[in-house]
């Protein structure tokens, strides 16, 4: 029979935030807010060295085919800008980068190598990008509708659903 | 009434994250909480490297590591010998494909998961439920981690039931009506 142990650690991690003084919720996020605004603009550039990294891996295909080491490399990026996005607010880049992601991996899982879907989506998200003039509501939805179309015709589900 | 306040300047926190951007942003939300010292790493073997010079009070990980997933990292960081080391609390991030990994991460003995973008709210409030909650480890021959079960208790008898929940006057120490029939 296997043995069990059950502990009941002090944690160092409780001891110090029990101490006297510290701060409150509120103080504490906006002091992070404030923070996180002094950097903001660099969130901009990494967006663009992702969307430029994305679009070299379309450049690179061969034959309309990307191997299945590039499709991790599209997927890796489109994470990246998916946790950009969301973190400042780009709701459209956030959603065309996430769609790249669920057909980046249905592509993988089915062993599919297509280029095209891919190529679709970077393009998409390189209009949302932030350095790009914002379309409007109306050519977002347009776009996003489009680019559901991609995932229907491949019957790729969200990668949260798996 | 006066807000609770959370004391996390002699915390030092332990961020491994590949993307240095990342890093950076979880890092200023960390100063904001009043956090002084963030050892960022990037890979799980630095991390360790890390772990072997100083302890840490919290560890926040990235589910996917370039060098190993965020679950080889923490069963090591379980399996070290040293006692407070070893039950350090540890939070998985993870990004929007890195779904697939996280059963892994809490069998591995994560505290908590938090999915990216990481707000600072959620990160906040997180670290707020790991400083006030005690939560018993369990150690075992395939498992040393946090006790992944939660006490799901009903709300007491007298408030916040259903009418069709209502059973009166049953006496526990009695059997069901059906099998005291039988």
């Amino acid at each position: 029979m296997s043995r069990v142990t059950v502990h009941f650690p002090t944690l160092p991690l409780q001891e110090a935030a029990a101490r006297p003084g510290g701060i409150t919720r509120e103080n504490a996020l906006e002091a992070a807010q404030e923070n996180l605004r002094a950097i903001s603009g660099e969130g901009d550039a990494t967006i663009e060295i992702a969307l430029a990294a994305l679009e070299a891996i379309v450049g690179q295909a061969d034959g309309g085919r990307l191997t299945p080491e590039q499709l991790r490399a599209v997927l890796n990026e489109a994470d990246q800008v998916v946790n950009m996005a969301g973190t400042f607010g780009y709701a459209a880049l956030d959603r065309a980068s996430r769609a790249l992601c669920d057909v980046a991996d249905g592509l993988l899982r089915a062993g599919r190598r297509d280029v095209a879907p891919v190529a679709v989506h970077v393009r998409a998200m390189r209009l949302f990008s932030p350095l790009c003039a914002a379309p409007s509501a109306e050519e977002t939805g347009r776009v996003l509708a489009e680019l559901a179309k991609v995932a229907a015709f491949y019957n790729f589900a969200p990668l949260g659903s798996q | 009434m006066a807000q609770p306040r959370l004391n996390l300047q002699a915390v030092s926190v332990l961020l491994v994250d590949r993307n240095h951007y990342s890093r950076a942003l979880i890092s200023q939300a960390l100063r904001g909480f009043g956090i002084k010292h963030i050892a960022p790493c990037d890979s799980g073997a630095g991390a360790q490297e890390y772990l072997a010079q100083a302890p840490v009070d919290l560890c926040l990980v990235e589910a996917e590591l370039p060098d190993m997933s965020s679950a080889d990292l923490i069963r090591a960081i379980r399996r070290l010998p040293t006692a407070p080391l070893r039950f350090v609390p540890t939070m998985v991030m993870s990004g929007y494909t890195q779904f697939r990994t996280l059963n892994a991460a809490r069998d591995a003995g994560a505290n908590l998961v938090l999915k990216k973008p990481v707000s600072p709210q959620a990160l906040f409030d997180r670290i707020h439920w790991l400083c006030r909650t005690k939560r018993a480890y369990i150690e075992t021959a395939n498992y040393v981690g946090p006790d992944r079960r939660f006490h799901d208790t009903d709300p007491p008898d007298s408030a916040y039931k259903r009418g069709t929940d209502k059973t009166e006057n049953v006496d526990p120490q009695q059997p069901p009506a059906e099998s005291a029939s039988s």
